[in-house]
């Protein structure tokens, strides 16, 4: 094998257009001002990427007196190569539950549980990002569904549901914990309706969520 | 987002809204038992799912719920007029049909009813030849007194049904409708409302008997 080895090698750098020869024939001309067109054609630019991020993340919500409740969320966050990955969507659904019981008088116990599930998309703007915490700006507008059940000690249980709005500002402080994962914590304000009837009182407030996010590419 | 995903969501969001659901219609489930003898007052017991109407506060942490259910047989109110624990109402179907199937309607107080078309069957009964009342003393306007109302004929004795009372055009009485009479006797307070200075009580069933009291004073 080494005795063809040096013959190959002069072979290599001598041969035409080769990158030897390329450079050495620059040398002795100077490329004609349309050289620089042939190299943009030759290093077209890189086609647009979309980087994917899902994220979970537990906490509590609290919308004014008996709306209060624990919360989950699950995003799915998709982060264009454009302006250096400094916007992405993001397409969350969350679930929420605010309790609370009633002695009526003359019946029992009535027990009333309010499950909020808001699918929200949302814009996300890098505000801030460093080696290891980034701080993201979101805000997002989407559909709330509403599942409301009762159960007593003196009626049938019963479930009723209805489709509203919801949107939402917040912002998130994230931590690198490993090369694709990241801590998260979102602080966000919310607003948002599903009429219920009969069912009183706001159905967003002040939301806190800690979790965790994961780059798939 | 890919187009693929654009579309679930409008699906899944569809989907909810299709879901979208209020209260359910009372049922009935049960009545037992479900017939009686036209002359006798029969206590029953109705089993039914009802969906109360409540309204709950979570700003304020509070419930209210609306306990007013209406229960009719053949028309007739029947039971007082409030909701039951466990949906089951105890009630005495007083003696005011003719024979045969009648419906049972349930109603609540924002209108969500349910009916049992022939859910109660009427037999036909044993009543009295007719009634006498006590002789009526003196009474005040407005002011309950007590009347005691005797079946008479074959089967007073074992009479264990209800009669209507009555008084002549112009004037009012209260309970329109007697408690049952035990054993052939009826012993009831009613009060009266009059233009008059002197009136009379009529007693009726739904079998067509019926009788008059004395005339008495009426201040």
């Amino acid at each position: 094998m080494r005795r063809f080895a040096l013959p190959l090698l002069v072979l290599l750098v001598v041969a035409p257009g080769s990158a030897f020869a390329a450079k050495k024939k620059v040398r002795r001309e100077r490329p004609p001002p349309v050289a620089s067109t042939e190299r943009r054609v030759e290093n077209p630019p890189a086609p647009m990427e979309i980087r994917t991020r899902l994220s979970f993340g537990a906490g509590a919500f609290f919308a004014g007196g008996a709306n209060v409740g624990p919360s989950l969320g699950a995003t799915a966050t998709f982060t264009p190569s454009f302006a250096s990955g400094r916007f992405s969507l993001d397409l969350e659904l969350d679930w929420r539950m605010a309790r609370f019981s009633s002695d009526i008088a003359g019946l029992g116990t009535l027990t009333s549980t309010l499950h909020q599930f808001p699918i929200v998309p949302a814009l996300r703007v890098r505000v801030l990002e460093t080696k290891a915490v980034g701080l993201d700006a979101r805000v997002g507008v989407g559909a709330l569904f509403v599942l409301h059940a009762l159960s007593s000690d003196y009626a049938v249980a019963t479930t009723r549901s209805a489709l509203g709005w919801e949107a939402f500002a917040g912002a998130q402080l994230r931590q690198a914990i490993a090369e694709a994962l990241e801590l998260t914590f979102e602080v966000r304000v919310g607003l948002g309706e599903a009429a219920v009837p009969f069912v009183l009182g706001r159905a967003s407030g002040v939301q806190g969520l800690l979790g965790v996010r994961y780059a798939l590419q | 987002m890919s187009p693929l995903r654009s579309v679930l969501l409008v699906i899944a969001t569809v989907t909810l809204a299709a879901s979208c659901r209020d209260w359910p219609d009372p049922v009935i489930r049960s009545i037992t038992p479900s017939q009686m003898v036209a002359s006798e007052a029969t206590p029953i017991e109705l089993r039914a799912e009802v969906p109360l109407q409540t309204t709950v506060d979570y700003a304020e942490g509070s419930a209210s719920v609306d306990t007013a259910v209406s229960i009719r047989i053949g028309g007739v109110e029947v039971g007082h007029g409030q909701y039951a624990k466990g949906g089951v109402f105890q009630l005495v179907v007083p003696t005011v049909f003719q024979p045969g199937p009648q419906d049972v309607t349930l109603e609540l107080a924002d209108g969500r009813s349910t009916t049992l078309a022939g859910g109660f069957t009427v037999s036909e009964g044993q009543w009295p030849d007719g009634y006498t009342i006590d002789v009526i003393p003196p009474q005040r306007q407005l002011e309950p007194f007590t009347v005691t109302v005797r079946a008479a004929g074959e089967h007073a004795a074992s009479f264990h049904g209800n009669v209507r009372f009555e008084v002549p055009p112009g004037a009012t009485v209260g309970p329109q409708l007697s408690e049952p009479f035990v054993d052939g006797v009826l012993t009831q307070t009613i009060t009266i409302r009059s233009p008059r200075n002197e009136e009379l009580l009529i007693v009726s069933d739904v079998a067509g008997h019926r009788a008059s009291s004395n005339t008495f004073d009426l201040r």
